[in-house]
């Protein structure tokens, strides 16, 4: 018999015949090739470099990348730069961070007792669907102009979107290991803090991807309307007086902001989630 | 310690899984509890465990409680129930850290429960990188450490292949002989009630209520020996009479709904 024999109606001349067997795929596996990646964005920047330097762009709708690198630089240098980052970031990271551990806090709540639960599902289902910048121009009257309402808006975008992944994290946690913990007689504080909040921490590190965009998001937007430093304040003031190449170092910024932000995130899920 | 189960009827919405259930475990004994899928045995098993009211009936304890004993009552899971998220003997730690015990009696506790599971050199691994057997050890370590009176034990080794099996019967019936805790061991396979238990409750398809009560009178380290083959295929041969027509039943009844 041959060693090849593959087909049982193969005529038996092609039977005697020793052919390989051919491979037929391992599951897709797509894999992100650094390399590539990096010469697509240096393609892209350097075409865009020569699309303004040749006049197929004009400069006044796009400056070109090495106008846009200068304006960084030179805003970099004289602090205003960071004088823009800093009044940003701290309002990101108040309206964040209050923003997250109230939702948390909540979260938790709808997934322990029946009463936040039917009281918290609906309100939250719809509230969650409004834009919290509509809530800016409420916030501003109860919380006055300045930084409060800002950072307040920014938090209620953070906050639903966190109650939603605390509480759906909460309830993927299987229901054998809290009676496995009652069967102990373990306290409901421990319950929470040893078992619901690390079973619900991949979906939660899931909704802070979620809710970093949605606080830079609500940032710009809040600090467009009425800010004096600010990444939003930069962009729309430089918008009114046609500095592109000072508005396009104001993207570039936000664009590095989130990415950073991002790889926290990312950072995070590889520290803590060890266990999968 | 004694364990009573006085007339437990127990209703899951319009389904009655337990009809007028009464048994006593006794001190020191392992009492097997089998019958047919869906009868009723982990409904029975949490009432006892205290993680599930039962619509009418009681649960008694009667005698002293051991002074090391932290949680007299204690459950090993079919599913293991470790924590993913927690090393070997942190998972064996959880079950200790809220009884104010001090630093080195838990770890003492700890060690020792990790050493009789044979995990000692797995305290800081993770659920995720043991195998089955490994995650059954753990679990029946965890259970060992609070120092029980009784352990409920559902199921506890059918996620596990055959040979995983065989150990841990061996290792069970080594742990029970050395603190002589009750253990309820609730299984489907009747030649893991006649290797491990003093009496084999048989419980009908459901609703579940008791059919019989087995009494296996040849200690458990004697069962091997030739001698007493004969009688022990008699009793295998009663209790699969007994279960196979429940067994049959039961299966049609499930393939019906
Ligand atoms: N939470 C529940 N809600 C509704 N019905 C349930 C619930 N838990 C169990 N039941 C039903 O009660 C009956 C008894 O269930 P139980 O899990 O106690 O059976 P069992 O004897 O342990 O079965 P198995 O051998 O498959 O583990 C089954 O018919 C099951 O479908
Ligand atoms: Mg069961």
């Amino acid at each position: 018999m041959s060693e090849a024999r593959l087909d049982k109606h193969a005529p038996e001349a092609a039977e005697q015949a020793e052919r390989q067997l051919p491979f037929r795929g391992g599951g897709f596996e797509p894999e992100t090739r650094t390399v590539i990646s990096v010469i697509s964005i240096l393609s892209v920047i350097a075409a865009w470099q020569l699309a303004t330097t040749y006049g197929l762009i004009n400069p006044i709708f796009l400056p070109a990348p090495s106008h846009v690198a200068s304006a960084l630089h030179s805003m970099l240098v004289s602090g205003e730069l960071w004088m823009h980052m800093s009044a940003s970031l701290s309002r990101i990271g108040y309206g964040w961070s209050i923003g997250t551990a109230a939702g948390i806090a909540f979260g938790m709540l709808i997934g322990l007792f029946s009463v936040f639960r039917s009281l918290g599902i609906p309100l939250v289902a719809a509230i969650y669907p409004v834009p919290k910048i509509a809530l800016l121009p409420l916030l501003i009257l109860w919380l006055g102009i300045g930084e409060g309402s800002k950072v307040a808006t920014i938090a209620a975008s953070v906050f639903f979107p966190t109650v939603i992944a605390t509480f759906s994290g909460v309830d993927s946690v299987p229901r054998n290991l809290i009676r496995m913990a009652q069967s102990f007689n373990v306290p409901l504080g421990r319950i929470a803090w040893n078992v619901l909040l690390p079973g619900a921490l991949p979906s939660l590190l899931a909704g802070f991807r979620i809710s970093v965009a949605a606080s830079l998001l609500v940032l710009v937007a809040a600090e467009m309307i009425g800010a004096e430093y600010g990444i939003g304040a930069l962009l729309i003031a430089a918008g009114n007086l046609m500095q592109t190449d000072r508005l396009m170092a104001g993207v570039v910024v936000l664009s590095a902001l989130g990415l950073t932000l991002g790889a926290v995130i990312s950072y995070l899920e590889r520290k803590l989630l060890v266990w999968r | 310690m004694e364990l009573s189960l006085n007339r437990i009827v127990h209703n899951f919405g319009s389904l009655t899984a337990l009809s007028d259930v009464s048994i006593k475990v006794n001190e020191g004994e392992i009492l097997a509890l089998i019958g047919p899928s869906g009868c009723g045995k982990s409904t029975l098993l949490s009432i006892a465990g205290g993680i599930l009211k039962p619509t009418s009936g009681e649960v008694v304890v009667r005698g002293s409680i051991p002074d090391a004993s932290l949680n007299p009552i204690t459950y090993v899971f079919q599913d293991f129930a470790l924590l993913p998220w927690k090393s070997v003997s942190e998972n064996v730690a959880f079950a200790l850290k809220h009884h104010r015990l001090s630093a080195v009696e838990i770890e003492r506790r700890v060690t020792n429960a990790l050493e009789r599971t044979g995990l000692k050199d797995f305290a800081r691994a993770y659920p995720k990188q043991l195998s089955g057997g490994m995650r059954q050890r753990v679990g029946i370590a965890r259970a060992l450490a609070v120092s029980p009176a009784i352990l409920l034990m559902d199921e506890p080794l059918s996620a596990l292949d055959a040979q995983t099996r065989e150990l841990l019967i061996e290792d069970i019936l080594d742990l029970w002989r050395r603190d002589k805790p009750s253990i309820v061991y609730v299984t489907h396979n009747f030649q893991e009630a006649l290797r491990l238990a003093n009496r084999v409750c048989v419980l009908s398809r459901r609703p579940g209520r008791i059919k019989e009560i087995v009494e296996i009178e040849i200690p458990q380290q004697d069962r091997g020996r030739r001698d007493v083959q004969p009688r022990m295929a008699e009793l295998g041969e009663h209790l699969w009479s007994n279960i196979r027509d429940e067994a049959i039943i039961a299966d049609r009844e499930l393939a019906d709904v």
